[in-house]
């Protein structure tokens, strides 16, 4: 329009050019100063790094080989080495919280905003995705069953696919862990009882109060890695089927924090491969610091 | 040239060749790194060994059975061997529940033992490598599979119950037919049967260098540290077989009417071979011929009773499977009562009767006596699979013992068939 204002002949025509330049002047510098308002960082990112640290929400006990505490009091495993890769990748150190006393409640932690992710054997389930953000997993593991031999060549004889579909047969599993949901749709039959943490789970286990326990192959392996003996009397039996996939967990909100941690994840090269199942069998597992990356 | 021929055969024939050689094959296989490489001549003499088995074993079922019929006096002889048989099956499936008892294999308390089971049965439960699960076959494919559908299928795999089953038919058969020439078809079979038994005889003069080359062999195969889990296990089957020995070679002594020394100097070579070979079959041979020509035996029994032996009456396999059954009833702190003695010890006896083939895989036949006792099969699997090492040449001696045994005491009223 200024153009067509401009080619036309008069007074107004001379008045008219010097208020355009100015407007433009005037925009010019508006968007010079709103610049660095649209290159600066999305608020989900810009809250952690203006922090200047990452906070973990990790599961109060320890659960190698994925996380716990080495002689000197600092958090290795697995899971303790992928929180410390994203924050290298982030430019920021790391920091546990490790508050929560149940894997739910690590869930909990990071949806309420008090953690910005929380990484600690947390398996991918429909209820917890309703309320967090999973990202890519980053371990494939089978669900196992350690199992009373006696109970068990009582009840099943030969047939191991038969034990756990009795009302007789009583399945310990850790409270607000995914397992209780997975227990209802595998073992529908079964009977579950809860326990508080790992020490009475095993207690309960050891005074025959359960005939099994139901977790994942990393949770009991570690149990029989720890207790060699358990062996003569318990029998571990990986579960077929799905696979238990375990993620890290974000809050809803923070959605390009979630794409940028699956992008990271992808050029870890730590990570496994898509449905890779995770391989560690319990034998050699790092007790120190040697499994921190 | 002659004297020195001689010479030479004296001392590879006496007894301390053999055990010089079974100890110098013992040290060099433990302190040598070149035991392995013995493994070939040890497998090739093993071969030969083994070659001869299949066709004695069927040779002479034949011709024994098919002539006993032929004389009328099959239904005493029977009933005496049935006896004979289930009295030495349950009094050695008695003595091994006994001397679980006694020892207590299963009363494992000291922690360090406990974790070495403890990871044993981890170890094999849940292998680093992914392999197909284990078929375990019950006691009803025991049966069906003792039916030779193809002879010749059977003879190829060496199957060796089902062998035994076509033969018994055949000898009986050509015992009914009243033609000369099922004679004559006896006759060819005890001439087989004799030649296979020169060429074993060949064999045996080159024992020492066999037991030398097998020795060294087995001796590199063995690890101690795998047994420390089991120490209990180990020493109550290993103790309580040589009191079977024992009482197996007073009666072989009682009844040729020697001493104890000459009864093992007639027999040497067959035990030599059990123990060496670990598998009574290769022995069987042996024992066959000792019987015959050491122990004075009249060869219609013994080419009857022996082979089939072998095969059903398993004493060895019986004393193992008593004890692991009392192993099992001890780690798992189950109280005894009567009904559970019965059923170990008859259990034990029957299902030694069926266990042909490696230990660890005949275990899985202990599944019908387990399973009432509410005990886990996968223990006992596992347990005797990692000892079989050890077990084998203990069950092996003592089947192929004991078979002499019954061979003696079925001799002892008939006076012989021929």
């Amino acid at each position: 329009m200024c153009a067509a204002m401009a080619s036309s002949p008069g007074n107004g025509n001379r008045l008219c050019l010097p208020v355009i330049s100015s407007m433009i002047c005037f925009f010019m510098t508006l968007l010079i100063a709103a610049g660095p308002a649209y290159s600066s960082l999305p608020p989900d990112m810009e809250r952690i790094i203006k922090r200047g640290r990452l906070v973990v929400a990790v599961y109060r006990e320890d659960m190698p080989p994925f996380f716990m505490k080495n002689p000197q009091g600092s958090l290795i495993g697995a899971d303790a080495a992928l929180a410390r890769a994203i924050g290298r990748s982030l430019g920021v150190p790391v920091v546990f919280d490790r508050r929560a006393d149940s894997f739910d409640g690590v869930v909990e932690a990071v949806a309420s905003g008090e953690a910005d992710i929380g990484i600690s054997m947390l398996s991918i389930t429909l209820e917890r995705a309703q309320r967090v953000l999973f990202s890519r997993p980053y371990a494939y593991i089978r669900p196992a069953v350690l199992m009373n031999r006696l109970v068990l060549a009582r009840i099943a004889g030969r047939d191991t696919g038969k034990m756990l579909q009795s009302p007789n047969v009583r399945i310990g599993i850790i409270r607000d862990s995914a397992y209780i949901a997975m227990a209802e749709e595998r073992f529908p039959k079964a009977t579950p009882v809860l326990f508080a943490d790992r020490e009475s789970l095993l207690a309960g286990l050891k005074q025959n109060r359960i005939h099994a326990i139901f977790q994942s192959e990393a949770f009991i392996e570690n149990i029989l890695a720890e207790a060699p003996a358990l062996s003569i009397f318990y029998r571990l039996l990986y579960i077929p089927g799905d696979m238990d996939r375990f993620a890290c967990v974000l809050p809803w909100t923070s959605i390009h924090f979630w794409k940028w941690l699956n992008t990271t994840m992808e050029t870890l090269e730590e990570l496994p491969a898509e449905g890779d199942r995770w391989k560690n069998h319990g034998r050699n597992w790092p007790k120190e610091a040697s499994c921190d990356r | 040239m002659r004297p020195l021929n001689a010479t030479l055969m004296k001392i590879l024939k006496s007894p301390w060749a053999i055990l010089t050689g079974i100890v110098l094959g013992g040290v060099f296989g433990y302190f040598s790194k070149f035991g392995a490489y013995l493994g070939p001549p040890a497998k090739m003499y093993l071969g030969l060994l083994q070659m001869c088995i299949l066709p004695i074993m069927i040779t002479a079922i034949i011709s024994s059975i098919g002539r006993l019929v032929k004389a009328h006096g099959s239904g005493r002889l029977l009933k005496r061997m049935t006896l004979v048989l289930l009295i030495g099956l349950l009094a050695t499936s008695t003595l091994g529940v006994t001397g679980g008892l006694l020892l207590g294999p299963g009363r494992i308390t000291d922690v360090k033992n406990q974790a070495d089971l403890g990871r044993l049965l981890f170890e094999a439960e849940n292998p680093g490598t992914e392999r197909a699960p284990e078929k375990v076959r019950g006691a009803g494919d025991f049966f069906i599979n003792l039916i030779p559908v193809n002879i010749f299928a059977a003879l190829a795999e060496g199957h060796s119950l089902k062998i035994l089953i076509f033969s018994i038919l055949l000898g009986l058969a050509m015992g009914l037919i009243p033609l000369p020439v099922s004679d004559q078809f006896l006759d060819i079979c005890d001439a087989l049967c004799q030649s296979f038994k020169t060429i074993i005889g060949w064999l045996m003069t080159i024992l020492p260098l066999g037991l030398f080359c097998i020795f060294a062999d087995y001796i590199s195969r063995v690890g101690a540290s795998l047994f420390r889990a089991l120490v209990g296990l180990i020493l109550t089957v290993g103790l309580t077989a040589l009191v079977v020995f024992l009482i197996n070679h007073a009666l072989l002594a009682w009844r040729l009417k020697r001493s104890f020394f000459q009864t093992f100097s007639a027999l040497r070579n067959s035990y030599f071979v059990a123990v060496a070979t670990s598998n009574s079959f290769v022995a069987l041979p042996v024992a066959l011929r000792e019987m015959e020509e050491n122990a004075g035996l009249d060869r219609q029994t013994l080419n009857l009773i022996l082979p089939l032996g072998i095969v059903i009456n398993r004493q060895g396999v019986v004393l193992v499977f008593a004890i692991t059954i009392v192993f099992l009833v001890q780690l798992y702190n189950l109280s005894w009562t009567l009904p559970m003695l019965l059923i170990s010890v008859c259990g034990a006896a029957l299902t030694g009767m069926a266990a042909l083939g490696r230990l660890g895989i005949a275990s899985a036949l202990l599944a019908s006596i387990l399973a009432p006792l509410g005990l886990p099969l996968e223990v006992a699997m596992i347990s005797l699979l990692s000892l079989e090492v050890l077990f084998e040449p203990i069950t092996s001696l003592l089947i192929t013992q004991c078979n002499c045994v019954a061979a003696v005491f079925v001799r002892g009223d008939t006076g012989g068939l021929s």
